[in-house]
């Protein structure tokens, strides 16, 4: 989600339409609105102004830092992961 | 198309997480049923979200319990949401009428005994009420209920 929304502000179904798109997970509306909870109170995505009953989201300063770091982090067990694989042979 | 029944499922979540999501949630599931997605899918992760706002409640904890807490939590959504149901039909029940649902319960409660009356209260509609089941088979002890008489004592007001 913190992906999703580090290309701009999204209301629900555009987020869940995003995070189809580039990770291949459909998320249901509970889901969707139960980790926008838990994002929200944890102070990395922030509501914004309702626009046509629709409300967005947005990346905080502190989503964007978290995300920056577990990215890397990622990136990191990724790139551990390649080398061990072409040092195996596989 | 607007499936009512779904939209009622947001109700499983407590009331603050309603009054926060419940508005953007049925807007969405809208969205959703109007692009084809399936009711049923929906319905499933409305009940499942409802469990792990609930359960993260309950146990203070980041992640839903598995197993036999995470069952005995959907269970007791399932009986409050009936509960919750029932309490919106009117009270039909005069004195000596059977409810199955109550008979049943003191029927399980009251298996061993024989040739006994077990009066219990109970509260219907905020009414005190007494029940008194008589078992009247002593053939077989030990063996199922066969028949009895239940007496289902409610207040004038409420007859």
């Amino acid at each position: 989600m913190l992906t999703s929304l580090a290309g701009g502000p999204k209301p629900g179904y555009e987020l869940i339409k995003d995070i189809e798109s580039f990770a291949g997970v459909s998320l249901g509306p509970g889901t969707l609105y139960g980790c926008i909870a838990q994002l929200e109170e944890e102070g990395l995505i922030e509501a914004l102004a309702e626009e046509k009953r629709r409300r967005p989201y947005g990346l905080t300063p502190e989503g964007r830092k978290i995300l920056r770091s577990a990215l890397q982090q990622s990136s990191d067990i990724a790139a551990a992961g390649w080398l061990r694989l072409s040092g195996s042979g596989g | 198309m607007t499936l009512r029944w779904l939209h009622g499922l947001i109700h499983l979540h407590p009331r603050r997480w309603q009054s926060r999501f419940g508005s953007e949630t049925s807007l969405l599931i809208d969205e959703m049923l109007a692009e084809g997605e399936g009711a049923h899918k929906i319905a499933l992760d409305l009940v499942g979200s409802a469990l792990s706002v609930r359960a993260r409640r309950l146990t203070n904890s980041r992640f839903a319990p598995p197993g036999l807490a995470s069952l005995a939590i959907v269970v007791a959504l399932v009986v409050a949401a009936m509960l919750q149901t029932s309490s919106l039909q009117p009270l039909s029940l005069k004195p000596g009428e059977l409810n199955p649902v109550l008979v049943r319960e003191m029927h399980a409660h009251h298996a061993d005994h024989v040739n006994q009356v077990h009066w219990s209260t109970v509260t219907i509609k905020g009414a005190r009420c007494q029940v008194g089941i008589e078992r009247d088979n002593d053939l077989d002890p030990g063996g199922p209920l066969v028949t009895s008489k239940v007496t289902i004592c409610i207040p004038d007001q409420h007859s």
